[in-house]
C-alpha cells in the first residue's frame, strides 16, 4: 500500500488528506503548514519548525509524536511519523487513517483533543512484555517511567541524570552532537534536555486513537529502548568518562578554544 | 513536566571484598536485579552468573523484582553476591 503512494498512484488515504485540507503536491500532500509523505513505508507529517532554533529544547512533554529534526540543509522541521503497519490499515480502513491524521494535525500545534481519554494502566502494562521498561547496557541500567494521566500517555527514559556544571565545552558539544544525531536518525523517539542538566528520551502517545494504541505502545517502547541503549554508553563516557582522549577534548569541530585563538 | 525520579547513591562491595565501587545517580525505581547486573558488569564479574544484592545494614537480601529504592536508603552499603548453590553428592 505504501508502495502505491510512493509510485504516485492515488492511495486510499487520498480522500482523507484532501478532506483535511492537504492537496496532492509532488511526492506527497501539502497544506498551509503541514506536509505528508510516505517514505520507506512510514507515513511522515512535517511542519515548519523555523520558529525553533534548538532541536533539543522546548520539545519535551509536547503531546503526540512530533519532534524537531534537521533536514539536509540543517533547517529544523517538525516531524511526526506513523509506522508502516499502521499506515497499512489505511488501505482497508480509511476511517482509522483519518483518526491518525487527525491526531497528527491536532497535536501539531501542541494541542490535545479534549475528548481523548487514556487507556488504563492495566491495559498499557498488559501490552508490554515483562521487563520492557528496564534497560541494562553493560554497567549502566535505566528504568523507564510510564506517565499516565487524564491527559498524558508517555514513556520516558533518562539518558543522562545530570550533566556536571564543570563539564568542558568540548564534551558538551560532543554530547549535543550525539543527541541531535540520534534525534534526526531514529524515528518516533524525541530526545531533549530538561533544564540545563538532564537528558531524556521519550515517546509520547498522548492523543493517539485507541484502535492504534496497543501497536503504538509496543513499537514505541521498542524504539525507545533501542535509542536509549545506543545512547547511554557514549553519553556516560562523555559526561563521566575520566579517560583522556584528544578527539573528545577538541570537540566535534576539531578546534579547541585555544586553537581558535591561534587562528585569528 | 513531571520531575524525574530521585536517584540513590550507595557503596557496593563484592562478597570477597575485592571490589568496591561508589554507585551514584542510580534510579530509585530500577529493579534490584537490574542494579545487580549493572554493578557486576562494572566490577567485571562473570556475566553468566546470576547476581544478587544484600543490604549490609539489615542483612536483608534484596528482591530482584522490586525497586531498589523501596528496599534500601541512599548512602548505604550493599554487597553483591552470586546466587549459586553449592553442589553435593
Amino acid at each position: 500500500m505504501s508502495c502505491l503512494a510512493e509510485r504516485g498512484d492515488a492511495p486510499a488515504w487520498d480522500g482523507v488528506l484532501q478532506g483535511l485540507g492537504l492537496r496532492p503536491d509532488g511526492d506527497g500532500y501539502c497544506g498551509r503548514r503541514i506536509r505528508f509523505r510516505v517514505r520507506s513505508g512510514w507515513g511522515t507529517f512535517e511542519s515548519n519548525g523555523a520558529q525553533r532554533s534548538d532541536a533539543l529544547r522546548g520539545q519535551l512533554g509536547r503531546p503526540g509524536l512530533w519532534k524537531l529534526c534537521a533536514d539536509e540543509r540543517g533547517a529544523l522541521r517538525g516531524v511526526f511519523e506513523l509506522p508502516p503497519s499502521l499506515l497499512a490499515l489505511a488501505e482497508s480502513h480509511a476511517a482509522r487513517f483519518q483518526d491518525l491524521a487527525g491526531w497528527a494535525l491536532a497535536t501539531a500545534g501542541g494541542k490535545l483533543d479534549r475528548s481523548w481519554s487514556p487507556p488504563t494502566r492495566a491495559e498499557v502494562e498488559g501490552w508490554l512484555p515483562d521487563g520492557a521498561l528496564t534497560l541494562q547496557v553493560g554497567a549502566i541500567a535505566r528504568q523507564a517511567a510510564l506517565i499516565l494521566d487524564d491527559d498524558r500517555l508517555m514513556f520516558r527514559f533518562p539518558v543522562v541524570h545530570e550533566i556536571p556544571r564543570s563539564l568542558s565545552a568540548a564534551r558538551r558539544a560532543w554530547l549535543r552532537e550525539l543527541l541531535v544525531d540520534a534525534q534526526n536518525r531514529w524515528r518516533l523517539v524525541r530526545i531533549g534536555m530538561n533544564g540545563s542538566s538532564e537528558v531524556q528520551a521519550q515517546v509520547d502517545l498522548t492523543g493517539a486513537p485507541h484502535h492504534a494504541l496497543e501497536e503504538l505502545v509496543q513499537i514505541g517502547t521498542d524504539a525507545l529502548r533501542f535509542v536509549v541503549a545506543s545512547l547511554v554508553e557514549p553519553a556516560d563516557f562523555l559526561v563521566n568518562g575520566a579517560a583522556g582522549c584528544r578527539a573528545v577534548e577538541l570537540g566535534p569541530t576539531g578546534r579547541s578554544p585555544k586553537n581558535k585563538r591561534r587562528e585569528r | 513536566m513531571t520531575a524525574l525520579p530521585q536517584t540513590l547513591r550507595f557503596t557496593a562491595t563484592d562478597v570477597t571484598g575485592t571490589h568496591t565501587i561508589e554507585a551514584t545517580d542510580v534510579q530509585w525505581d530500577l529493579p534490584a536485579g537490574a542494579v545487580a547486573r549493572s554493578i557486576a558488569s562494572r566490577m567485571a564479574l562473570p556475566d553468566g552468573t546470576p547476581w544478587g544484592l544484600r543490604s549490609d545494614r539489615t542483612s536483608t537480601l534484596l528482591d530482584d523484582d522490586i525497586a531498589i529504592g523501596d528496599q534500601i536508603d541512599s548512602d548505604t552499603e550493599i554487597t553483591i553476591f552470586p546466587r549459586t548453590h553449592l553442589g553435593g553428592c
